[in-house]
């Protein structure tokens, strides 16, 4: 794999088909405990990825909250393993910058 | 009887001159004069002219003839006057053969004409083949009873059973209740009128009240339908209501002093309270009832009923003050056969168990957390002025909170959209505003599905200061020692801040499911569900219709339904089932006949029906219920040993259209395809190609059939014997075939097909199964050019003269 190399901008973990599903309900939100601590909350960080918007995504200032409790993968109405995303997030952040 | 041996009529007929102007009439005619069994061909300029008529009708009254192929483009209404016109001279319908030349587009290409010349004869000897053949047909009667049976006195079912009895047919209507009416019993409110559902049911009631057609079955249920359309047997076992209907007048005098006391929506023969949503989670209706009471959920029959479970021992104070001596605490249940025309299941719905999701909104957790219908019980006794029936009450009731879509839309519990809850929420905050104007409500959302004119419902609310709409799922958290004090939190997803509200009530917009009772019919009558675990039919075609003629379903067993679409559901499910309620049932004679000297009784047949139509007789032999059967050959095309035929549509006919097919209008190298054509998409396809102007190559002859499932390998590997170089065999899509399946069946046999041809030594690939929309007719030409080209490569089939 060459994704320790890779820029998130040109060559991001998660495509916006990964999230296709998600219909914006706000579940995540408003079941996760750090959701309102940051300015995103996750379902925004979603809608990042959905609108092929990877670099802002990946930079949101809600990943380093995150508490990978899974509460949000449990409670997503659509089965979109979001706590997953902001994981593979966080570790291509890591990677990258 | 001495056998007669057929006279067959050619008639050619191109009054737009369009393959006229191709191909030369004439010598057509000469020529297919010499086919054998044809005694008499011309060119009809006009086909309808008086003139032309009455030479035809000279010729039949002769004896000259006494069959025709009409060989020329007609529509169907042409096809029906012609026969209809001959019919009155006694030539049979079903002597009639029709060979569209025009439909091959022969009429459109002018090159190569001898080629077209030459095809046309083919498909002359193919129809006069055919014509030889056909047998004189009449329609099948036979005895129905006008009697119907509903299942379920919900709003449907009563607007089914007020239909019946309309047009003068006796009805038994089952209700697995003491009463009638349902879960609108239930309702405070219809929308978006904001009417009493009480009147609406009295209104269905009063066609229903004074009628001696109808029977009603309370505290019943089917456990067993046998038979076919207009011959049912209903199996129906009803449990004892402990009081004479003839006697009781409903004077109440039993329970002033019946001891017990109960929660008032609990109906010990269900197991699930039809009001509460679920046994024992979130009760906080305080009302209760006696043991003995009048019928629930709507009093309707007047009879009281007792609830003999929960009765102390040896108690018989109702039975002791009767002043009608009505009650014989006594009774047992019983068990009857109803005979009946038609089933309609208007079985209605169930709340999803919201418990489900508990760890979501507290329901059962929390006292205050209700669901809708709950809700609408609370609007209900408020608006008649009897208080917040809650318990621990609500005093101060100025927040509610509403969540939409719980246990809808969520790939975790009902995937669909149960389609009614976003009005509904919108129905109750109308009422809740007009009998407490300062109440606040806030409703949590993730879309508002308000379809047609309910919109204006939902925009007139928006406009309110006090309503708060917010998109986005709250989470639930209940506070003080018993969790009374409700707080929600949710994101509002416009505009990512946080929405932290509390609640004085929650109400939560749960899920619409098919009722128990509806799960228990599809067993009981051998239908599938779709999907969606509801009743259906062909969800688009006859949606009210079920696999098995005869049986129909209306209202919510169909699905999510408002109580006007479940009337106007329960309407065309009536209209349905009248058919089979006119004493007796005129069946198409096209229906399969099983030849019984062939038959090896293997059962793929009776696998293999759709619609269940196959029983065996007293011999073990498969034999078809024609009341059950739609005729669509899928029996013919599955049975190995072809013993299975349907009327005008026979093996034999088949057989002797494939024998006569000549592949000398093309070249060697050219292959021949036999295309059967599904005539329902296919078929119209292939139809339509020709009309817009297309050119389908000229290597494929078409067979229309009834369903692709129809075609029977033997029929296949016969063709492929014979040197036809490929087969194609072109039905519905997937999930779209009017039969269920009969495009999937075709798929199954490949398998079976495959062997037979290798040890014929014949290519597998000279078989091929196509699915073609209606509407496709430049597609089908497609299909024929690459399969032609893919032949190519293949060469010649090796049969081939």
């Amino acid at each position: 794999m060459k994704e320790s190399s890779s820029s998130v901008s040109e060559n991001p973990v998660i495509t916006g088909k990964e999230t296709a599903s998600c219909v914006q309900c706000g579940y995540c939100s408003a079941y996760c405990e750090v959701a309102f601590l940051a300015t995103d909350t996750p379902r925004k960080v979603l809608r990042f990825l959905q609108r092929e918007d990877p670099q802002r995504a990946a930079t949101s200032p809600f990943l380093m909250l995150c508490k990978q409790c899974q509460t949000c993968s449990l409670t997503c109405p659509q089965g979109i393993d979001v706590a997953g995303i902001m994981r593979r997030l966080v570790r291509d952040r890591f990677l990258t910058y | 009887m001495e056998k007669k041996i057929p006279k067959t009529g050619l008639y050619l007929c191109d009054p737009g001159g369009e393959i006229g102007a191709v191909i030369d009439l004439q010598i057509l005619a000469d020529k297919s004069a010499k086919i054998k069994g044809v005694e008499h061909s011309e060119v009809a300029a006009d086909p309808f002219s008086e003139d032309f008529l009455t030479s035809v009708r000279e010729k039949i009254e002769a004896d000259t003839i006494d069959r025709i192929v009409w060989a020329g483009r007609f529509t169907s209404r042409q096809q029906e006057s012609l026969k209809k016109t001959l019919a009155g001279i006694n030539l049979n319908p079903y002597l009639h053969e029709w060979c569209d030349i025009g439909l091959y587009g022969i009429g459109r290409n002018g090159d190569g004409a001898k080629v077209q010349q030459q095809k046309a004869l083919s498909l002359i000897k193919m129809a006069a083949a055919r014509a030889r053949l056909l047998q004189p047909l009449e329609p099948h009667e036979i005895p129905a009873i006008d009697v119907a049976v509903v299942v379920g006195a919900g709003i449907a079912g009563l607007h089914v059973a007020a239909s019946f009895l309309e047009r003068g047919k006796p009805v038994h209507l089952v209700e697995q209740q003491s009463g009638v009416g349902g879960k609108v019993a239930l309702l405070s409110r219809f929308y978006p009128l904001q009417c009493d559902p009480h009147c609406g049911l009295e209104y269905v009631l009063k066609s229903l009240r004074n009628s001696d057609k109808l029977t009603l079955h309370t505290l019943s249920k089917p456990t067993g339908i046998e038979g076919a359309a207009g011959n049912f047997s209903v199996t129906v076992q009803s449990e004892p209501r402990y009081v004479d209907e003839s006697r009781c007048n409903g004077c109440g005098r039993c329970a002033e002093v019946c001891p017990v006391d109960l929660p008032v929506f609990t109906d010990s023969v269900q197991d699930e309270p039809p009001f509460q949503q679920e046994k024992g989670i979130g009760s906080i209706i305080r009302e209760t009832r006696k043991a003995i009471h009048p019928s629930l959920p709507y009093a309707f029959p007047e009879s009281y009923v007792v609830d003999r479970q929960v009765c102390p021992e040896g108690c018989s104070a109702c039975r002791d003050i009767c002043p009608t001596k009505a009650i014989d605490l006594d009774q047992v249940s019983s068990e009857q056969s109803l005979r009946a025309g038609a089933v309609v299941a208007t079985t209605g719905w169930d709340p999803y168990p919201l418990s489900k999701m508990s760890t979501y909104f507290g329901y059962g957790v929390y006292p205050n957390v209700i669901g809708n219908l709950e809700m609408e019980q609370v609007l209900s006794r408020m608006s008649r002025g009897l208080g917040n029936p809650t318990a621990p009450p609500v005093k101060n009731l100025k927040t509610v909170g509403f969540v939409q879509c719980v246990g809808s839309r969520n790939k975790l519990h009902l995937s669909y959209c149960s389609s009614v809850c976003c009005s509904a929420t919108i129905k109750q905050i109308q009422q809740l505003k007009s009998i407490q104007p300062d109440v606040t409500c806030i409703v949590f959302y993730q879309d508002m599905r308000c379809n047609g004119f309910e919109e204006d419902m939902y925009q007139a609310l928006k406009e309110e200061d006090d309503i708060l709409f917010v998109r986005g799922f709250p989470k639930i958290t209940g506070s003080e020692s018993d969790g009374s004090q409700l707080t929600a939190i949710a994101e509002d997803t416009f505009s990512g801040k946080p929405v932290k509200q509390d609640l004085d009530l929650l109400v939560l917009a749960g899920g619409m499911q098919l009722s128990q009772a509806g799960q228990d019919f599809a067993e009981v009558s051998g239908l599938p569900l779709n999907e969606s675990n509801f009743l259906t039919g062909h969800y688009q075609c006859y949606p009210e219709e079920s696999q098995r003629s005869g049986i129909v379903s209306g209202g919510c067993a169909r699905g999510p339904m408002n109580v006007s679409q479940s009337i106007d559901s329960a309407h065309r499910a009536a209209f349905k089932a009248l058919n089979f309620l006119d004493g007796s049932i005129l069946i198409k004679p096209t229906f399969p006949l099983v030849d019984k000297t062939k038959c090896d009784e293997c059962k793929r047949c009776v696998e293999e029906c759709p619609f269940g139509v196959y029983h065996y007789d007293e011999k073990g032999f498969p034999e078809p219920d024609l009341g059950k059967c739609r005729q669509c050959g899928n029996c013919m095309g599955t049975c190995p040993v072809a013993a299975i035929s349907l009327n005008n549509f026979t093996i034999k006919q088949l057989a002797a259209q494939i024998e006569v097919l000549e592949n000398s209008f093309l070249d060697y190298e050219e292959p021949l395809i036999l295309a059967f054509l599904c005539e329902n998409d296919a078929y119209p396809a292939a139809r339509a190609a020709v009309d817009s102007g297309l050119n389908p190559p000229l290597n494929a002859i078409y067979v229309k059939v009834p369903c692709a499932g129809a075609v029977n390998n033997a029929v296949v590997a016969d063709a492929l014997a014979l040197g036809i170089d490929g087969v194609l065999i072109a039905g519905c899509k997937d999930g779209q075939c009017h039969y269920v399946n009969g495009n999937q069946l075709v798929l199954k046999r490949s398998g079976d097909l495959r062997e037979k041809l290798t040890t014929m030594m014949i290519e597998p690939e000279r078989v091929r199964s196509e699915s073609i929309e209606i509407q496709e007719g430049a597609r089908f030409v497609q299909i024929l050019e690459d399969y032609i080209e893919d032949l190519k490569q293949l060469g010649p089939n090796p049969f081939k003269v």
